[in-house]
């Protein structure tokens, strides 16, 4: 588009006409609607923008990596030692995609949670001796209003934390 | 064909007025001053720079991940292994110095798209490890889209040795221009609240689905141990709130085409929108960046006048007319 026009010409070799914008004004719609009116799945930059469209219960399953010390007390872990993120979302994804890869994907994952948690060096989880990939499942409106007590848990990997 | 195109008086320029005469798309396109493009460039690029090298230690974490993970997102997709981190080092450096150089409009034929394109696959790498977020997809369309532009016509480092009556003569390109970052923006927000409708349906719009979602994101957040909203927590025990907010969050995103045209729905809408941002920010602590900022709505608005107040009080400040 910036084509050194001179300074008071606009056609041919300087910017472009305005027919020609009008057809780059179109293709830019037509581009970044492709996703959804194609159907496609979620890219960057172009999105279908899914996030918290789908219909979802209360009660819901959440898939993780927590510690547990020597006396079995309970350390929960963040992003950066589940999955090497920052990222909560995709921290969240990594494990659920581990568990719906079965046991053998889950143990890799917890391998690779507990040689992060080594390499840490953090005191705050210097006690813990060893690690689950688990699904809990909560009620989150009840959660925030004091119930905190899981629906249920299923355990879908056991790793220990080399010292 | 070359066709002379007269100068226009510099107010029809400030207020984006249409050459007289001129069919639909003329008219929508406006006229613009050179300064509001280039305003949007200095911001745009600016914030991209900041926000990189606030972001240069999650950009580089990818490296130590396991390749297994490697789920090539956009351009990446071209990349059938990860990258060493040594190339996505020398991929940051270059990036970062192209961004400098396009928010001083310094080689911008060169700087803009470089730091463009650095920025899309810098972004799409970080992303390429399990899982699309969507907090960055309009910063680079923006980028895309200035960097293919005459945006350092003014306000830049190339334009000391410009004629100023070029700038006078592309009116009605810088006004396409941000017309066409504003439809980005706006069409963005059609796509959400159409996947809303098409994902959840109609039952999106009864609150339970977002009542839900914003409990369950804060309590993955919570079993995270990071930081989660207790405000969005303690609100999803009062259901009837929930309705309202689902209405008011589709209204917003599929009327955002009330935004193309200039006028006092475009200015509500761009107030509603920054607001509707903040909220997710309360309700759910997901931080849009380029949106909260109110750089992603600069394309409809004067920031040239936010400018030129800066320099004028940076001026005053430093005693220096010429500051």
């Amino acid at each position: 588009m910036d084509t050194g026009a001179g300074p008071e010409t606009v056609g041919r070799g300087a910017a472009p006409s305005r027919r020609v914008a009008l057809v780059i004004t179109l293709a830019v719609t037509l581009v970044v609607l492709s996703p959804a009116l194609l159907g496609r799945s979620d890219d960057f930059p172009l999105s279908t923008f899914p996030m918290f469209s789908r219909a979802v219960a209360p009660v819901g399953g959440i898939d993780t990596v927590v510690g547990f010390t020597a006396s079995g007390g309970l350390v929960r872990l963040p992003p950066e030692i589940v999955a090497g993120t920052d990222e909560v979302i995709v921290a969240g994804s990594v494990v659920t995609r581990a568990v719906a890869g079965g046991p053998e994907a889950s143990s890799r994952l917890c391998e690779a949670a507990a040689g992060r948690l080594t390499t840490d060096g953090s005191e705050r989880y210097t006690a813990v001796v060893r690690l689950e990939v688990r699904s809990e499942t909560y009620d989150a409106i009840g959660w925030f209003q004091g119930d905190r007590t899981p629906v249920s848990i299923v355990v879908r990997s056991r790793c220990v934390v080399s010292p | 064909m070359t066709r002379v195109v007269g100068t226009r008086p510099r107010e029809d320029l400030d207020r984006g007025t249409p050459a007289g005469g001129e069919g639909w798309f003329e008219r929508w396109c406006g006229d613009a001053p050179a300064e509001r493009l280039a305003a949007v460039r200095i911001l745009s690029f600016g914030f991209a720079l900041v926000y990189l090298l606030i972001r240069i230690p999650s950009v580089l974490a990818v490296a130590r991940l396991e390749s297994s993970r490697f789920v090539p997102a956009g351009p990446v997709a071209v990349l059938s292994h990860p990258l060493s981190r040594s190339s996505l080092l020398i991929l940051l450096a270059v990036t970062v110095v192209a961004l400098a150089g396009a928010t001083l409009g310094f080689r911008w034929r060169l700087s803009g798209p470089v730091a463009a394109v650095g920025v899309l696959w810098l972004l799409s790498y970080r992303l390429s490890w399990g899982q699309v977020l969507h907090t960055e997809n309009l910063l680079v369309l923006h980028l895309l889209i200035l960097a293919a532009s005459p945006a350092a016509d003014a306000l830049a480092l190339d334009s000391r040795h410009r004629p100023a009556a070029r700038a006078n003569a592309r009116g009605w390109v810088y006004g396409w221009v941000l017309q066409l970052m504003g439809l980005v923006t706006v069409l963005g927000y059609v796509v959400a609240g159409y996947a809303k409708l098409r994902n959840g349906g109609l039952d999106w719009l009864s609150g339970d689905v977002l009542r839900s979602h914003i409990a369950l994101d804060n309590l993955r957040k919570a079993l995270y141990e990071e930081p989660y909203s207790p405000l969005g927590g303690w609100l999803t025990r009062y259901g009837f709130l929930f309705a309202p907010m689902a209405w008011g969050a589709m209204v917003l995103e599929l009327g955002g085409v009330l935004a193309l045209w200039r006028g006092p729905l475009r200015r509500l809408w761009v107030w509603a929108m920054w607001s509707f941002h903040l909220a997710v920010l309360a309700l759910m602590a997901i931080v849009f960046p380029y949106q909260l900022s109110g750089i992603a709505f600069a394309s409809f608005s004067r920031p040239e006048k936010l400018l030129a107040s800066g320099h004028r009080a940076l001026a005053q400040a430093t005693g220096r007319p010429d500051a």
